[in-house]
């Protein structure tokens, strides 16, 4: 589904060039979940953003499916991204002047659908994620866990081919994290790719597999045998 | 689609109005200062240049047609005779009228009530394309034009008012200076006439001059009383019209040659800029104003646009956000724009209703005067449409700019600052810099003209006017409405003047056909003895109709020989008063005095050389004046003025009284004094002032909250800096003078660019001042301290509130 050829990605500092992603090659499979680590400073977050074409200055080859994004301009990208990517942040991200329904309502406004059909969108995600008493509130009248539900809501409610999470479970304590890995596995069984990043090696262990970057280098590359949904529901 | 999400856009942007209601109130007052300026001038111009003739929606292919100079004061420029010829023969008009506007009285009934009437061509309605609401227009009248019919159209408001709207008023019998006239029709509301800023209540067939006012000028080529204006034929242009109507005055020229000794080429003027009516004035002026205004509105968007830019760095979160789940950039910036719009609409809003007073402001500058003046604008369709239009404009100019920033900016980046304490980058600080800079330039430039305007109308009411205008009391009359004759009238006025002269208090008095700087001048065309024209040299001057010891009353100095007196009558030697400019003009370095001039046809001695002296309006300079005795060349209408010590007001009721004393049934009016009349004669010199002036402030206010507002701003972001400078060792003092050289930067190189811009603008002003230069480096001098005292008071309380930082708080909050 995804495949990396060389991808660099560096950022210029005055008169030094500093390197955050080193000719990163990488090939997802439809249906994968893929946990990327490493340490602080390693390009985690550096590779999601190219992955979610947020990011314009890599160099390299992306392949999404059978489209050359490298070729892409940054409108097509954008359109690229639009229409199959989802993206679920560390802090949420939800806009405080909206409510739950308008939030998870954002994606599919920029989409040009109708508005019957994103209503229905929208009510169909409340519904899945047990949310529907809340859609009228505000974020600040939500908790951690649950304002990321949203933001998870908001990510998959135009049921992108790929998922791309950083640190989701940053702002979480324990509970919530394993709530919303849980979440995760599920979307990840109803076929829908997922790429994390974090520094949990038990949050990892929801994945299928573990791609761990060091100075922007691929250092290790390991598919799990047993997932950790697979062990605890064992 | 697109109107759900712009629904929404529109939700959306309600909801954060509502939100920051500090901000909308400001970003809204700010805008509707600068809507509110714009649009008042704008009504302004509505109701007078861009509808020259109200009641009449379209003149665009109309012209006035000028003989002549062009000046702002014509005398009307054809006779009638002349008039006939033209209009029978220009094929390049569909049709050309004719008219003669002056005072009148209806009488009849009661005490006679003065009204301001036309005498107009029989075409006169039909080719303005005016319908009587009631009856018919004057058409009629055609074949008997010159010979008159009595009859006459009533203005709307003349109906509304003296005859209560009477529907069946057709056929009824009207007075006009005792001479009975049926009416025939009524003129829809609205008209008022040709001239604009004049209204007339009456119109008349044109033959009716002789038994209104007692002239025979309908039947003399060379008497130029008539006001003419054309409607183009489809497909001519004003240039095609004005080569054959000079083509058809050369051969008039040629049949006609002793009475076409003047100046004979035509030109002609679209209604907006017509020498005739308020329009001659206006159009200079409004433009002017509207471009200062413009300015104003330019200074009031940038002031929004900082307001927005500092608004955008609270919300990159949210645009980063919206950009990373997909939004074009282009749905940013439209979301943006509908909230700009709506502030712009809320602005346009508060301005079109503040403009619903200000619109009527024009006439607060209108001293009391007899003159039928409706000067004022009025919010109309196009006023609103205007508003809406600017409203637009506004939104786009000052959201424009921000719009695009917040939509450009990298959701990668900003999503991954947490923190969220950055100020938007250099390139931010600079933008709002560069736009406190433009604020400063535009309120120098705004600031300039403002005082240029003020120090011109200064040196015009400081100027030598030539004539005292302190202590003199003036009462307008009419003697023709209550039944005097020529002979009855002059004895009548020698009585007035003795009774008037014995009051206890009073020191002189004397009459006139005008008060100067009233606009109630005259003119004539004079042949002094001796002096040989140009070929088509204007001998037109400025001609007054004095009674005895005008000279004494006005106390204009005499510069040789003597004043009028009472000798000076129809049995006397025909005798006039010069002024010095007419010498100096006609006969220079000569003796004057026993010279001959001829006015109007007949030969006049000078006895007098009275001192040169302000009549039209206080900015003009010396021109000639001829000043003819009133018992020699009558006039029924006479402004009686009263030279009195103490109050001229407090003598008013005995000068009443002594008028009717003589008849009881003479209506008086506008009783004044001679001070509060000439500020007439430099009306539009205040109306400039006054609105320059107040748009000069608002433009220092303005620039006073956009600098307070971005050195407020810049500090509040450097507020870690600042601890760490303190933290390190730098004292209060440093912190201080670093936030106030930080202002006065800006405020400096504001000046530089100002300066520069208004060297540039002013030069175009040089036409409409009076004794300043339109480089005044008083004025400059004054307005670039008061810029720099407005800057340093608005960096005071940043640079005050930087200085009592508490270092240890400002690393913490970091």
């Amino acid at each position: 589904m995804i495949e990396l050829k060389d991808v660099e990605r560096s950022y210029k500092t005055g008169h030094t060039e500093t390197w955050v992603l080193r000719r990163v090659g990488l090939t997802i499979n439809e249906g994968e979940f893929v946990t990327v680590m490493g340490p602080s400073g390693a390009g985690k977050s550096s590779l999601l953003n190219v992955l979610a074409l947020l990011d314009d200055g890599w160099l390299g080859e992306y392949w999404f499916g059978e489209t050359a994004a490298h070729k892409l301009n940054r409108k097509q990208r954008a359109d690229l991204a639009r229409q199959r990517i989802g993206m679920v942040f560390q802090s949420y991200h939800l806009l405080d002047d909206l409510t739950v329904a308008e939030n998870i309502d954002l994606p599919l406004s920029y989409k040009n659908l109708p508005a019957r059909e994103r209503q229905g969108m929208v009510a169909d995600i409340l519904d899945r994620f047990q949310i529907v008493a809340k859609k009228d509130l505000y974020p600040s009248q939500l908790s951690g866990g649950q304002q990321q539900l949203v933001g998870i809501a908001r990510a998959v409610v135009h049921a992108p081919a790929l998922l791309l999470a950083d640190e989701p479970t940053g702002n979480l304590h324990s509970s919530q994290a394993r709530e919303i890995m849980d979440l995760f596995c599920q979307l990840n069984s109803a076929g829908t790719t997922i790429v994390q990043v974090t520094h949990s090696e038990e949050n990892a262990h929801y994945s299928k597999r573990i791609v761990e970057l060091r100075d922007g280098w691929v250092t290790r590359d390991e598919t799990l045998s047993a997932t950790a949904s697979e062990v605890s529901s064992k | 689609m697109l109107l759900q999400n712009a629904m929404h856009d529109l939700r959306y942007a309600l909801r954060q109005l509502r939100k920051n209601p500090g901000f909308a109130a400001l970003a809204v007052g700010t805008l509707a200062l600068g809507i509110t300026a714009n649009i008042t001038i704008f009504s302004w111009i509505n109701s007078t240049l861009l509808n020259p003739i109200p009641g009449i929606a379209h003149t665009s292919n109309m012209i006035t047609i000028m003989r002549g100079e062009r000046n702002e004061h014509p005398t009307p420029p054809f006779s009638y005779l002349d008039f006939v010829d033209l209009r029978d023969n220009a094929r390049t008009f569909s049709g050309l009228l004719a008219y003669h506007d002056d005072y009148t009285a209806i009488t009849g009934s009661g005490t006679p009530e003065r009204v301001y009437a036309t005498l107009a061509s029989a075409n006169y309605f039909e080719v303005l394309g005016v319908r009587p609401i009631l009856g018919r227009s004057l058409l009629s009248s055609l074949k008997s034009e010159r010979q008159g019919v009595a009859e006459a159209v009533l203005g709307y408001d003349l109906w509304q008012k003296r005859f209560a709207g009477d529907p069946s008023i057709l056929g009824k019998t009207i007075q006009i200076n005792l001479h009975p006239y049926t009416i025939v029709g009524v003129a829809p509301e609205g008209f008022q006439g040709c001239k604009t800023g004049l209204r007339s209540d009456i119109w008349i067939p044109l033959g009716m001059d002789k038994q209104v006012w007692g002239s025979n000028r309908i039947n003399e080529r060379e008497t130029l009383w008539l006001n003419v204006l054309g409607k183009l034929a489809p497909g001519v242009d004003h240039a095609q019209a004005e080569s054959e109507l000079n083509l058809l005055m050369l051969r008039l020229v040629e049949r006609f040659p002793d009475q076409h000794r003047g100046p004979n080429k035509i030109s002609s003027d679209p209604l907006w800029r017509s020498p005739f009516g308020a329009n001659a004035y206006l159009y200079g002026t409004l433009p002017m104003l509207l471009a200062l205004a413009g300015a104003l509105l330019m200074l009031a968007c940038a002031n929004v646009a900082n307001l927005l830019l500092v608004r955008s760095v609270a919300r990159r979160r949210e645009m980063a956000i919206r950009l990373s789940m997909g939004a074009s950039r282009w749905r940013v910036v439209r979301q943006l724009l509908v909230e700009n719009v709506l502030i712009a609409l809320a602005g346009g809003g508060v301005a079109l209703t503040l403009t619903l007073w200000t619109a009527g402001t024009m006439s607060a500058f209108l001293p009391p005067t007899t003159l039928p003046l409706t000067l004022n604008g009025h919010v109309d369709s196009s006023v609103f449409l205007a508003t809406m239009l600017i409203s637009v404009f506004t939104a786009a100019v000052a959201g424009a700019i921000p719009a695009l920033r917040a939509s450009r900016l990298s959701p990668v980046s900003v999503l991954k600052d947490e923190a969220l304490t950055t100020s938007g980058g250099l390139s931010k600080s600079r933008l709002t810099s560069g736009l406190v800079i433009a604020q400063i330039a535009l309120s120098l430039l705004l600031l300039t003209c403002a005082g240029l305007f003020v120090r011109s109308l200064q040196k015009a009411q400081s100027a030598d006017l030539g004539f005292d205008p302190n202590h003199v009391l003036l009462t307008t009359f009419d003697l023709d409405p209550v039944g005097y004759s020529r002979a009855t009238g002059t004895e009548f006025d020698l009585q007035l003047l003795a009774r008037v002269k014995a009051l206890p208090g009073v020191q002189s008095a004397t009459l006139a056909d005008f008060s100067p700087l009233n606009f109630t001048i005259h003119s004539d065309y004079i042949q002094p003895e001796g002096y040989v024209p140009r070929l088509h040299e204007s001998m037109e001057v400025d001609r007054g109709t004095i009674g005895p010891g005008y000279l004494e009353t006005l106390r204009t100095p005499l510069i040789s020989g003597r004043d009028f007196t009472a000798q000076d009558n129809q049995s006397a030697v025909p005798v006039v008063i010069v002024n010095q400019a007419l010498v100096d003009r006609y006969w220079p370095g000569q003796n004057a005095i026993g010279k001959r001039v001829q006015v109007a046809g007949g030969w006049c001695t000078v006895v007098g050389v009275a001192a040169n002296g302000k009549y039209r309006r206080m900015t003009y300079g010396n021109a000639p004046l001829v000043l003819v005795p009133m018992m020699q060349r009558y006039t029924s209408q006479a402004i009686l003025h009263v030279r009195v010590a103490g109050d001229p007001l407090s003598f008013s009721s005995a000068v009443e009284q002594t008028i009717h004393g003589l008849n009881a049934d003479l209506p008086l009016y506008n009783q004044t004094t001679l001070k509060a009349n000439i500020q007439m004669g430099s009306v539009f010199e205040r109306i400039a002032a006054a609105f320059a002036g107040a748009f000069g402030l608002l433009a220092l206010v303005l620039a006073a909250v956009g600098i307070y507002g971005v050195v407020a701003y810049t500090t509040r972001q450097r507020t870690h800096e600042i601890g760490i400078r303190m933290a390190l060792g730098a004292g209060q003092g440093d912190v201080f003078r670093q936030v106030i050289g930080q202002g006065m930067h800006l405020a400096i190189a504001g000046l530089a660019v100002g300066l520069a811009v208004s060297f540039a603008f002013t030069r175009l002003l040089r036409g409409m001042l009076f004794g300043v230069g339109a480089v005044d480096w008083l004025t400059l001098a004054f307005v670039v301290a008061s810029l720099l005292v407005v800057v340093l008071l608005a960096c005071y309380v940043p640079a005050r509130r930087a200085a009592s930082v508490d270092p240890m708080q400002a690393l913490r909050t970091e």
